[in-house]
């Protein structure tokens, strides 16, 4: 049974079927019942390719990156690791197999990289004790727990009675294509009185850190601290993500998930992504910053090409540097070619495509499908196809179209002095006689010309805080889909981390993270059942 | 009936935790073609186009009367001529996929809205689905033939993607619009992913050495893998009762594949014949990025592009060696995704995707024809490739491949109404559908290629007609005719 994709409006009535008192516990020290209207569903999940990247680069030092082409292209939903969209194929079990063995054949051709993974030297062409401790070690960081006997008994077999190494090379492949490998498995422990309600084990927790902020497997310190037990409080939560935000890989893991979300993964070039990467890298983590000041900033980063495009004064060198815009109607993000690389159709900017964008994306909202009859492949014509755009596209008397379109294509009018490569332009292509106003319209909020006003009133509207910790708990939880139970610790999280209307992004992600109910998991519903 | 295989891991259990690199024995080994009776094949191919542009007609891709295939065939069929395969293919055209929305949708028939609503009924037979999923909602044509074909599961059913991605939006996989499989399990009907890589095409075919000094060795890494299959195996199964039921459901799916994998490799049977093992195709060529409609720049910088040519060209290789080799009588490829926004530009040096030249994007009406036909061609020259290449093969009985196979191309639009714009000539269209045939089993082409009008007829007839033609009963989903003139 899947969850109903609806707006996220279960967000204000939140609780109101909920009885007792907010931090009763329900007994025997398990979850109170506040913890227990917020624990949301989990599954297991497959890494994604580009999890499974970086965990074998950590785990065996693999660093080619069409490896993992040989897996199943994951699909957007925006994210990536929606587990729910996952299904098990021959194309992924033969891909898995067929990487597995690369990465242990490559292994075999380094040998000083294959004995750091290995961690002791054979004492001739067999060695179980030897053997034994490559299991236990490596086999912890793979599997992300520590083996018992019965476990590590299991991958002894694969020992070869006349060369160490083959065996060695097997137990790699074994590893990584061990469903406690490929797949996030959280199973938990029962919570007494509380069908469905599980406790995750400590390696569980870390595991769920260290994907969602660094996208890979638990550092061995991650390991320790979880099997220590420093994991079952929220206050050790807490310090471990910390400590894990301070590994560099949390600052590319935090541009992917915006990449992701906001799209530009797919549809900007290395410089633009470079650049807006380095704006997120400087304004969250630098100066740990509101998320608001993404939009607020007066400076960009480019090197001569986006400086070209943009209209600014080359940087000196061939690289890149920060520079003032200086330019009237730009600021912050939306004003970097990434963004403005979104929202293209019919060989030039949409104004549609760009409001969807801004309405789905930035506020969560859900827009209603072109109805039967619609065909989105053609451009808008209009009585005249040889009109200006803004006339073709002029939805404001089309029945059956002005109402959803009312609320997307003054957005996008108001970005259209910008094409997709992010440059200015006063006319529509090849139409000097086309001029462009550039002015545009948030309903219910006020009027704009351009991103640096557009994104004064996206942060005026107030709608964006919600939103922001909308998506990252989806991109955390690997699920779409949410129900109330995720509706109400996004609430929790937002209003937690308000600061005058702006969001603390750190403090959002990690108030989520050392909630109790991230210690939790809901069984999600058996499908067979009606 | 086949030789049950022994199971591998009875022999491995018990040997005081460590595993032998155990010699292979004539028991593992399932039975074979012998070499008296040559297996049935059948493999299915799909285009995610439709064969006309808007306002034109559809005369540069469908002769303009019925009769016998032969050489001046219209330039988007012009590969059948050039490969000399006229004997072996026929065209059908003139079919018809009704369209009503639900509750409405006729059996066999689509939902109105064009996009993806006929991947459904011609990949499984069975109406668009009431909820608006575009997946097929039956078993689809190479799972229902190898129940019948493929004795046992060592036989895989190929399901190759050849468009890796979907090259708009977000990119990613194109979902339901990437899929033309779906098999029953247990009662249950399962989508089926499509491999997309040709080096995990190639590598799952297991092709063995013929060099004798190199036998051993790869006997004994098969050994290998089939012992590390076993353990992943056993460890899925042992995690399955700790799990809660929709964990239970996804996790079985993957064990079914592991064990599905594990027993075709222990049916490696030493190559021979005409089995030539195709060398390994080496790294796959990169995927490509989304570009957007009318990006006539990002077309002509060969976005929306992962080298489907060569893709194309290995997935047929293999497919060959897979049905020549007997690893596999069951296949099916989908050369191009539903809607396909794949780049035309380093095939045809057109600027634009294959779905935008249908509305215009080269030309509207008849001036835009030419590209619509070259990218019909595209398709039409790789599936005809295959056709060649088993024509050319001797098969064990001392027959060609060809004699014992049969092969469909579908194509996912036709040319004439559509109901969702009330526009005629439109290539959003189910009427005026076109299907190849080619082959010479079950007496399919006995008279040699022709091009057959069925007027109104369904596209599942004529893959009822290959299906039966190869020896597999029943009917393919809700369509129940077939085509007899296919096999005159």
């Amino acid at each position: 049974m899947r969850f109903q994709r609806s707006s996220i409006a279960w967000l204000l009535p939140l609780c109101a079927a909920c009885t007792g008192t907010l931090g009763d516990p329900v007994g025997g020290g398990g979850p109170n019942v506040e913890t227990l209207s917020m624990i949301g569903v989990s599954g297991a999940r497959r890494l994604t390719a580009a999890e499974f990247a970086a965990t074998v680069g950590d785990l065996v030092g693999e660093t080619d990156a069409n490896a993992v082409l040989l897996l199943p292209v994951d699909r957007r939903m925006p994210f990536d690791n929606d587990f729910q969209e996952q299904t098990a194929s021959q194309a992924l079990v033969e891909g898995a197999e067929l990487i597995a063995g690369n990465i242990a054949d490559k292994l075999d051709t380094d040998p000083p990289r294959r004995a750091k993974m290995i961690g002791c030297v054979p004492a001739g062409t067999t060695d179980p004790v030897c053997f034994e401790h490559f299991i236990r070690t490596f086999g912890r960081r793979a599997l992300r727990h520590t083996l018992d006997d019965v476990e590590v008994a299991h991958f002894m077999t694969l020992q070869d009675p006349t060369d160490f190494y083959v065996g060695v090379n097997s137990a790699v492949r074994a590893f990584l294509q061990h469903p406690e490998f490929l797949y996030r498995i959280e199973i938990g422990k029962p919570v007494a009185s509380q069908p469905g309600v599980h406790a995750l084990s400590d390696t569980e927790i870390g595991t769920r850190l260290s994907y969602f902020l660094i996208g890979s497997t638990p550092p061995d310190w991650l390991l320790d601290s979880a099997e220590g037990g420093e994991l079952a409080t929220s206050d050790g939560v807490r310090a471990a993500a910390q400590k894990l935000l301070a590994d560099d890989r949390a600052r590319a893991h935090t541009e992917r998930f915006h990449a992701l979300w906001l799209g530009w993964e797919a549809s900007a070039n290395a410089d633009a992504q470079t650049s807006t990467g380095a704006l997120i890298d400087k304004v969250l983590f630098d100066q740990q910053g509101v998320w608001q000041d993404l939009l607020r900033s007066d400076q960009t980063y480019v090197n001569a090409a986006l400086a070209q495009t943009y209209g600014l004064p080359a940087p000196q060198g061939s690289g890149f540097s920060w520079v003032p815009w200086g330019l009237p109607d730009r600021q912050g993000m939306l004003s970097e070619a990434a963004f403005l690389s979104l929202g293209t159709k019919f060989s030039d900017t949409s104004p549609t495509q760009r409001g969807l964008l801004v309405r789905t994306r930035l506020f969560c909202q859900t827009m209603q499908k072109p109805p039967p009859g619609v065909n989105v492949d053609m451009p808008p014509a209009g009585p005249d196809p040889n009109a200006c755009k803004a006339a073709r596209y002029d939805m404001s008397t089309r029945d059956g179209c002005k109402g959803c379109h009312a609320q997307m294509d003054p957005i996008g009018f108001g970005l259209e002095n910008y094409d997709a490569s992010g440059a200015h332009r006063d006319t529509q292509p090849n139409r000097p006689d086309c001029p462009i106003d550039g002015k545009g319209t948030l309903e219910g909020v006020g009027s704009f010309s351009g991103p640096k006003e557009l994104s004064d009133l996206l942060i005026q509207s107030g709608g964006l805080n919600a939103c922001i910790v909308t998506q990252l708990y989806r991109f955390a939880m690997g699920r779409y889909d949410l129900d109330q139970a995720d509706g109400a610790l996004i609430a929790k999280i937002t209003e937690g981390a308000g600061q005058g209307g702006d969001l603390l992004f750190e403090k959002a992600l990690l108030d989520f993270l050392s909630a109790d109910a991230f210690r939790y998991r809901r069984d999600e519903p058996d499908p067979t059942q009606p | 009936m086949p030789t049950k295989p022994l199971p591998r891991r009875t022999l491995l259990r018990g040997m005081a935790g460590v595993a032998l690199s155990l010699p292979f024995l004539e028991a593992m080994l399932p039975r074979r073609a012998s070499a008296a009776v040559a297996p049935q094949r059948y493999v299915y191919a799909f285009s995610g186009s439709s064969i006309s542009c808007n306002d034109a007609d559809s005369n540069l891709v469908v002769p303009a009367a019925a009769g016998p295939l032969a050489a001046g065939l219209p330039q988007g069929l012009k590969p059948i001529n050039d490969l000399a395969i006229e004997p072996f293919v026929s065209l059908v055209s003139g079919m018809k996929i009704d369209w009503a929305d639900p509750p409405n949708t006729p059996p066999g028939g689509r939902r109105i809205g064009f996009h993806a609503s006929s991947l459904c009924p011609l990949t499984c037979g069975v109406r668009s689905d009431a909820g608006g999923s575009e997946a097929p909602t039956g078993e689809t044509s190479e799972f229902f033939a190898s129940r019948t074909l493929s004795p046992d599961p060592t036989y895989q059913v190929i399901t190759y993607r050849v468009q890796p991605a979907y090259y708009r939006g977000s990119n990613g996989t194109g979902g339901d619009r990437g899929k033309i499989s779906a098999r029953m399990n247990g009662g249950t009907l399962e989508q089926v992913e499509p491999t997309t890589s040709p080096q995990v095409a190639w590598a799952s075919l297991n092709f063995q050495p013929t060099d004798p000094a190199k036998i051993a060795k790869a006997k004994a890494l098969l050994a290998r893998r089939v012992s590390v299959l076993d353990l992943v195996g056993n460890d899925t199964q042992a995690l399955l009762g700790k799990l809660g039921r929709a964990d239970q459901i996804r996790l079985q799916r993957h064990l079914d594949e592991v064990r599905a994998l594990e027993q075709r490799l222990q049916a490696i049977h030493p190559d021979g014949g005409a089995c030539m093992p195709p060398a390994d195709p080496g790294v796959d060529p990169p995927i490509g990025g989304a570009v957007a409609g009318g990006d006539t720049a990002g077309y002509a910088a060969n976005g929306a592009w992962s080298n489907e040519e060569l893709r194309a060209t290995t997935m047929i290789d293999l497919i060959h060696m897979a049905l020549t080799c007997d690893r596999s009588r069951a296949a099916s490829i989908m050369f191009t995704q539903a809607q396909c926004f794949m780049n035309m530009n380093p095939i045809y040096t057109y600027p634009t995707d294959l779905h935008e030249m249908s509305h215009g994007s080269m030309g509207y009406a008849n001036a835009g024809m030419g590209a619509v036909a070259d990218g019909v061609a595209w398709h039409v020259k790789h599936w005809g490739t295959l056709v060649r290449k088993l024509a050319d093969t001797l098969d064990v009985d001392g027959n060609k491949l060809i004699d014992n196979t049969g092969l469909v191309l579908a194509f996912e639009g036709g040319h004439g109404f559509d109901p969702e714009q009330n526009q005629q000539k439109s290539p959003h269209s189910t009427e005026n559908m076109i299907t190849l045939v080619a082959g010479r089993a079950g007496g399919l082409n006995a008279t040699g290629g022709k091009h057959l009008v069925m007027t109104n007829r369904h596209p599942v007839e004529v893959v009822n007609t290959v299906l039966h033609a190869v020896g597999v009963p029943g009917n393919l989903g809700e369509v129940s005719g077939e085509m007899p003139e296919l096999r005159a």
